[in-house]
Order: C-alpha cells, then sequence, then structure tokens
C-alpha cells in the first residue's frame, strides 16, 4: 500500500496569480487566486498550486547554478501547433533543444518545461 | 509550504491545449535511488526508459519521472539552491501523518521541519527525499 496518493505539486513563484492563468490556460483547468496562493485544478480533481516566495530567483537551465530542480512534461498532439499555443500565453522556448521528440519552454516565472509528443 | 484552503477569490475559465499527459519529473544525481524511494512510497511500478530516465507508473498515469542530472545541486530549504517547486501531500489526520513519518524515514526520507502545532485541525511536516527535494506530508480533518 502507498504510504501517500496524489501529489499535489507546489511551484515558487513571485506572482502566483499570473504563473496560475499561465498554466490554466495550457491545461484548460479552473484557476483560483487568494492571497500569496493560487491553484489551477482539473474537473477530474488534479491540481497544481502556486506559492509566492520573497526574493524569486529563475532557474538556470541546463547548469545547476540555480537548478530547475524539477520540471513538467506535458503530452501534445503536435509541438508546433503547441508551441504557437504557448508562445501565445506567454512563455519563451529555450535557445537549447536537446532532443526532437519534445521542446523545452519556459513559463513566465522561468520553470522550465516540455510540450512532448508520444 | 501553505496548506491549500478555499479562499477563492477569482475562478476563470480558460481556453484549451491537447495535453493528454502531465508528468513531474525531479533532478538527480543518483536517478536509481531517487526512484526507488518514490516508487516505495507511491506504491508505484518503474519503467526505465534508458540509462538516464525513470518513470513511475501509478493507478494508470504517469505519477513522478526521475531525469539523471549528473551535477545535481540539492535544494537547500528554505535558504541556500532554492528548491523551485515542492509536493504536498494530504492524509486524514495526524496520526496518518505519523504512520507515514515512519516509512519515509525508513525508505531514506529526512525530516526538514516538524509540524508546529500537532493540535491544530490542519498542518503539515517538510521533508527532504534521498536527493534534497522538499515534500510536505500534510493532515486534513475527517471530510464531514
Amino acid at each position: 500500500m502507498a504510504i501517500a496518493r496524489f501529489p499535489s505539486i507546489v511551484i515558487d513563484c513571485p506572482d502566483p496569480g499570473a504563473l496560475a492563468t499561465f498554466y490554466g490556460a495550457m491545461l484548460d483547468w479552473k484557476v483560483e487566486v487568494s492571497a500569496g496562493w493560487a491553484e489551477v485544478r482539473a474537473d477530474y480533481g488534479h491540481c497544481i498550486s502556486f506559492q509566492q516566495v520573497e526574493d524569486y530567483t529563475p532557474p538556470v537551465w541546463p547548469d545547476q547554478k540555480v537548478p530547475q530542480q524539477m520540471h513538467f512534461d506535458v503530452i501534445v498532439d503536435d509541438l508546433d501547433v503547441g508551441e504557437a499555443a504557448v508562445l501565445d500565453l506567454g512563455a519563451t522556448k529555450h535557445d537549447h533543444q536537446p532532443g526532437t521528440t519534445f521542446r523545452v519552454f519556459l513559463d513566465p516565472a522561468g520553470h522550465p518545461f516540455c510540450l512532448c509528443v508520444e | 509550504m501553505v496548506l491549500a484552503g478555499c479562499h477563492t477569490a477569482q475562478v476563470t475559465d480558460q481556453r484549451a491545449m491537447d495535453i493528454k499527459h502531465r508528468m513531474i519529473v525531479f533532478d538527480a544525481a543518483d536517478i536509481d535511488v531517487e526512484t526507488a524511494f518514490w516508487a516505495a512510497f507511491l506504491d508505484g511500478t518503474v519503467e526505465e526508459w534508458g540509462d538516464t530516465w525513470r518513470a513511475i507508473w501509478v493507478d494508470g498515469g504517469y505519477a513522478l519521472g526521475v531525469q539523471l542530472s549528473p551535477d545535481h545541486v540539492p535544494p537547500e530549504w528554505p535558504d541556500g539552491a532554492p528548491q523551485q517547486m515542492h509536493l504536498d501531500f494530504y492524509l486524514v489526520g495526524i496520526d496518518a501523518v505519523d504512520a507515514a513519518h515512519e516509512q519515509v524515514i525508513s525508505l531514506g526520507g529526512r525530516l526538514l521541519k516538524a509540524a508546529e502545532d500537532r493540535a491544530a485541525a490542519r498542518g503539515f511536516q517538510v521533508y527532504a527525499d534521498p536527493a534534497g527535494h522538499p515534500f510536505c506530508l500534510c493532515w486534513i480533518p475527517e471530510p464531514s
């Protein structure tokens, strides 16, 4: 039996509402914003939270001066269509693109995430 | 490490993209140690994707991934190298957190911050996984 279930990830950032709006639009999940905290939630219950931190430092990937520590992979049908959509939402395409089946982007707070094809 | 509340100030419907799966991927210098911890924690099965990647399958979906980062610098929460993000797990009642605590420690997790008020209806304890990533075991009241 598992010790715990349903991990809920919490992302540090300077502006929880802005980042929740970005991921809410990407995933089509509902956005809820409160003081210092925001969430995006799927109809089926999955949740990502955003926590405001002081003196936030964006990760610098791929080196380890300011490590990313972890990142999101999301699966899309078409990388070109997905790329256009996330750029429109405020993502930045990373200069370093080490693969052909995925593309690396930065969210508005600078966290790397990947659009992947199966 | 604020507990998620229901203090809804704004609810917005957003438009869709074609997202099929979502996976959180940890960086770690030793992916087998990191994967073994989380697979045991989540009671998942491990898929080895080459030498540099592990995926943990739980309940019909990919719960977590682990990616080789040979020069990985562990977070030092709350100071030092930023954690950037962390996982929260919610359990019902502090007794469930106490039971989970024993298992986490036996698997190689470390307690970073004990509960501030064990008598409170809600609270959390902060742990580090074998690669140093913080995560919280949170307790909530029995649903009414």
